[in-house]
Order: C-alpha cells, then sequence, then structure tokens
C-alpha cells in the first residue's frame, strides 16, 4: 500500500532557515552501545533470540549514519557549535521509567550499553543528557542546556528515526524551536520506517536535508557566516 | 518549417501521435558528478535511478507502443547515464520516437564542467547538442532541461537556468524544468515555476517556451492557474505516483484546468526513473500506467477524448516543435 502523507498539500511553504553557530545546535541522539553496538544491546537480544537478520537493514544504515555524524562533527566543531548528546538510561534507579522497563532496557547511566560511542568526543563546551523517554525533551534537562546556549536551531542525527528523533523533532517544534533533521545521519529499525517517518517529518519549521547538502551549504563560507537552509 | 528532432533525426509533427513528455528510457543516478549531495542512504535504500537494461527498455516500450503509444521524451540529461546510441537502438527497436534532453539536471547531476565554464561557453555547448549531437555522436537533443534540487533557484543552478534560457531564445527549443518533490512543501505554490519564470522573462524567453514539470507533486490550482494565464506549460508527469497525489485527484485538478480553459497548456508523463516503478515483477506500473489506466480514468472522470487527445499529442506537437 502507498504511504501518503498529504497534509502539506494545504500547508503554507516553509521559510528558510538562518543558521549560526550561535543560535545552533547538533544533538547526536542516543548514539550509545545499546543501540549501536553490534554486539550489545538491541543487537544482543535480537542475536539470542535468533531474530538478528531482522536488523540488518538498521545497522546498514546505521553505518552510513555514524559516517555522516562524523563529517558533520567536523564542520559544527570548526564552527564552534555547541554538540548536546542524548543517551537512553536512567541517572538513578529510582528514574527508571515505565517504558524502558516494559521494553527490557533497563540501562544505568553507568552500564556498558548507555555508553557513548562519541564518548573521547566530548567537548568541554557540550552536553550529555541522559533521559528516560524517547525523546530529548523527556529530560527537562535537555531544554535548559538549550536555553542557556540560546539556541533556536537544532541539527539533528542519531537513532531511531521513528521513535526517539520523530519524538525530539515534534516536540522541539511544539516548543518553538526550529529544525534540520539530518536524514542520512539518521537510521530506522528498517528502511521503511525510516523513510515514512521521514517522510512525515516534514512539516512546519521542520526541514529534513541531507549531510552532503549541508556541507555544500557550509561549503566555502566563513566560521561566523550565516547559512541559509 | 517545424519539425520534432528525435534520436532517429526530424520527424514532421504530424508523425509524433500520443507522446509523454516525461520519462527516463537510460539513466544512471550513480554516476552523478555531486553525488554525495543525494541522501547517501540511497544506497542502502537501493532507490537510486538506474535504467541500464536496454533490452529490458525495448520490451517496455514495445509496451507501450502495443498501448497506443507513439512517442516519449527522456529528460535525462549529460552527466548522469545518459546515452543517445543506446536510445537510438531502442527507439529503432522498439518503434517509438525517442525525443532526448539538453541542458542540465539538479546541482548533484550537473557536470563538473559547468562551474569552470562561463555562461557563454555553456550555451554553445547545450546548442551543439541541438545542432550537431551529443556525446561525440550525431544523435541530437529536442528539448533542453533545467533541474533545480534547493528550494530556491541560485547559485550553480540559477547560472545552468541562464545558459539555458539563452540556448532556448538561440534555438527556440522549448525547457522541461524539475522542481525537487522534497523541497515541494518549502515552496510557494508547491513549484518553483514562477521563479523559474521569472529568469526566463528576464533572458528575453518567451513563457510559452516553458513546460514547468512535476505540477502534479504539490498542486496549487490557484497557482497552475497563474502559470497557464502567464502562457506556460503545465506537466502532470509523475502520473502514477499516488504517494505525491492521488491519480483520482489528478483527474480532479485536470477537469478543472480544462474547465478554466488551459486545455492547452498541458502536458503529461510518469516519470519512470527506478526500476521499481517500471518493471511490474517489482511492482512498477510501467510507462502503460498513463494510456491503459489513467485515460480511462480520465473518461469517466468526464474528460473527452479529444481532450485528452490535446494533451496527449496536439500539446507536445507544439511544445517539442522547433525550426529546422
Amino acid at each position: 500500500m502507498v504511504r501518503r502523507t498529504p497534509f502539506t498539500l494545504a500547508t503554507r511553504a516553509v521559510p528558510r532557515l538562518a543558521i549560526r553557530p550561535e543560535n545552533t545546535a547538533f544533538v547526536i541522539q542516543d548514539m550509545q552501545r545499546y543501540f549501536a553496538d553490534p554486539e550489545l544491546g538491541l543487537a544482543q537480544t535480537a542475536a539470542a533470540r535468533g531474530v538478528a537478520r531482522e536488523f540488518h537493514s538498521y545497522f546498514e544504515q546505521l553505518d552510513v549514519a555514524r559516517d555522516n555524524i562524523d563529517l558533520l562533527m567536523g564542520e559544527v566543531r570548526a564552527r564552534g557549535m555547541p554538540v548536546l548528546f542524548t543517551r537512553w538510561a536512567y541517572t538513578e534507579p529510582r528514574y527508571l521509567s515505565p517504558l524502558q522497563r516494559s521494553i527490557g532496557a533497563e540501562i544505568g547511566m553507568d552500564d556498558p550499553e548507555a555508553e557513548l560511542l562519541y564518548s573521547p568526543d566530548v567537548d568541554a563546551g557540550d552536553a550529555v543528557i541522559s533521559k528516560t523517554g524517547l525523546g530529548a525533551f523527556s529530560s527537562d534537562a535537555f531544554e535548559e542546556e538549550l536555553r542557556i546556549r540560546k539556541v533556536e536551531n537544532l541539527i539533528l542525527a542519531g537513532v531511531v528515526t521513528e521513535f526517539g528523533i520523530r519524538s525530539t523533532a515534534l516536540a522541539a517544534i511544539d516548543r518553538g524551536y526550529r529544525v534540520i533533521i539530518v536524514g542520512d545521519a539518521c537510521a530506522g529499525i528498517t528502511l521503511e520506517t525510516h523513510r515514512h517517518a521521514i517522510s512525515e517529518l516534514t512539516i512546519g519549521t521542520m526541514k529534513v536535508r541531507s549531510t552532503g547538502e549541508i556541507l555544500r551549504y557550509a561549503e566555502g563560507l566563513d566560521h561566523e557566516d550565516l547559512i541559509l537552509v | 518549417m517545424a519539425v520534432v528532432r528525435t534520436v532517429l533525426g526530424d520527424i514532421s509533427p504530424d508523425s509524433l501521435g500520443n507522446c509523454q513528455t516525461h520519462e527516463h528510457i537510460i539513466c544512471d543516478q550513480r554516476k552523478a558528478p555531486f553525488a554525495q549531495i543525494i541522501d547517501r542512504a540511497r544506497s542502502v535504500k537501493k532507490t537510486y535511478m538506474i535504467l541500464t537494461d536496454e533490452e529490458r527498455a525495448i520490451e517496455e516500450l514495445k509496451k507501450y507502443r502495443a498501448a497506443g503509444g507513439s512517442a516519449v521524451v527522456d529528460v535525462t540529461t549529460h552527466g548522469w547515464g545518459r546515452d543517445p546510441e543506446a536510445m537510438a537502438r531502442i527507439s529503432r527497436a522498439s518503434g517509438v520516437h525517442i525525443v532526448a534532453t539538453g541542458g542540465f539536471y539538479t546541482e548533484p547531476h550537473i557536470p563538473t564542467f559547468a562551474e569552470e565554464r562561463s555562461i557563454g561557453e555553456l550555451v554553445e555547448w547545450i546548442i551543439s547538442e541541438f545542432e550537431t549531437g551529443m556525446d561525440g555522436t550525431d544523435i541530437k537533443v529536442g528539448l533542453i532541461k533545467s533541474g533545480i534540487y534547493h528550494g530556491r533557484i541560485e547559485n550553480l543552478e540559477r547560472k545552468c537556468l541562464r545558459a539555458v534560457a539563452r540556448a532556448s531564445l538561440e534555438t527556440g527549443l522549448a525547457i522541461t524544468t524539475h522542481t525537487s518533490g522534497a523541497r515541494r512543501y518549502e515552496v510557494p505554490g508547491g513549484n518553483l515555476g514562477m521563479y523559474h519564470l521569472e529568469v526566463l522573462l528576464q533572458e528575453g524567453v518567451s513563457p510559452h517556451r516553458l513546460i514547468n514539470g512535476h505540477v502534479d507533486e504539490r498542486p496549487d490550482i490557484g497557482f497552475l492557474s497563474e502559470l497557464c494565464e502567464m502562457g506556460c506549460y503545465i506537466q502532470f508527469d509523475v502520473i502514477g505516483k499516488e504517494h505525491w497525489l492521488l491519480d483520482a485527484t489528478r483527474v480532479d485538478l485536470l477537469k478543472e484546468l480544462i474547465a478554466r480553459g488551459y486545455l492547452d497548456h498541458i502536458l503529461m508523463g510518469t516519470d519512470r526513473c527506478r526500476q521499481h516503478e517500471l518493471y511490474e515483477e517489482l511492482g512498477g506500473k510501467g510507462y502503460t500506467h498513463l494510456l491503459e489506466t489513467f485515460v480511462p480514468m480520465m473518461k469517466e472522470g468526464g474528460i473527452a477524448e479529444g481532450d485528452i487527445w490535446t494533451m496527449l499529442s496536439e500539446n507536445p506537437v507544439r511544445a517539442l516543435g522547433v525550426e529546422a
């Protein structure tokens, strides 16, 4: 069955976003070992149940996403943009959420599954936010970090497109932020769920761009220059 | 004397017959010079535009011919797999006229020389594909193209559009356009038609040389009417791609546009560019979808047979006709 998303047939065209290092943050969502380690977390459970093949597409996408996040990090660092990392983990056992418990992802911030793939790359100006919900805004600390930095725009990458990324993006636009989702720096559980989620996230002050496009926008511009997306 | 320039030579307009004015017969997006701008997950998704099987192309166009089709425009431009000699062989073997396209597709597909050369040099190159032939052959183009990837016409794409416009002025060739579907919701009216027109008018090109492509991806009938009022063509060229719009909605729009007096501005196609859109075994609707499925829908929806013939044949003759 064809998946249709006709809502934007009846909405106004979305204006350009003005991206400046001082009003934009790069959010790398949940790139932690639970979601990204082929021997741990999601992958481990799937293998134990004999259904590892079901996640081949996810890990294929993840490989591409990781490469692209690395490319974007280079540009982001060069422009002095802050990076906010999220991870799905409780800070204390009493904060374990019903959601985490129901899924069987009872991950504490000190557990191996909570370890960020980018741990060595966390700079002093960055933030690492532990949350127990799908979306970044499920932790009050996330929006606090945005406010401190006077962030207006989020460049969003990471996992899982149809769950955490989607949740963060929708909550962000609800709160008045503008969002650029880097489509090929995200991964969905399947290609289809990723594509469907992405197609549904082209609404209002939310845009989807590829890594290559963003790098090309930034090409040749000085680090403090405005980038129009 | 006006002719339609096909890959097998010039034909009289009377010989054109039913013509789908936006298709791909041979293309390969993996060859795109700036492919890195395209979503890299395409390689994982396997949704690149790749049609390289010549024998299969002949087979598909034979089906199209059997369904009543007479001609197609292959809008694949230089730089991402256009193959003039293959098009000529396919045309000969299938009996379907193929009109080839010069100019430029969207930024990821623009040849690298377009950045280095002046607009004047690009104009000369475009004209040479019309007068002498494509890619070292004597097979000529019969249409030129401007493809816009971003939500605005700027930078390299604007430069290429200017070159295409000046080439159109010198040759009389029509300009067919592409606005990227993913950006469509960011563009007022869902289509860059008015922006294309603005540049063309600045260059002195008449609106009746502009074919606005992909208008049926995110249509607004008010906006389409304005384009027609300005004298442009509007092209419903993703017929069958219902993730954009239901075919039934396309029929509604066409009926209304005809009622408003814009019949002579309408062209049609199906933009088959991926194997899963074309090959039946992959769920594709083929080049025949328009004639075998959509035409009956139009008739059932109350569009007169004569009007259907106008959109499928008379309008393409006027759009594609050039002075020999």
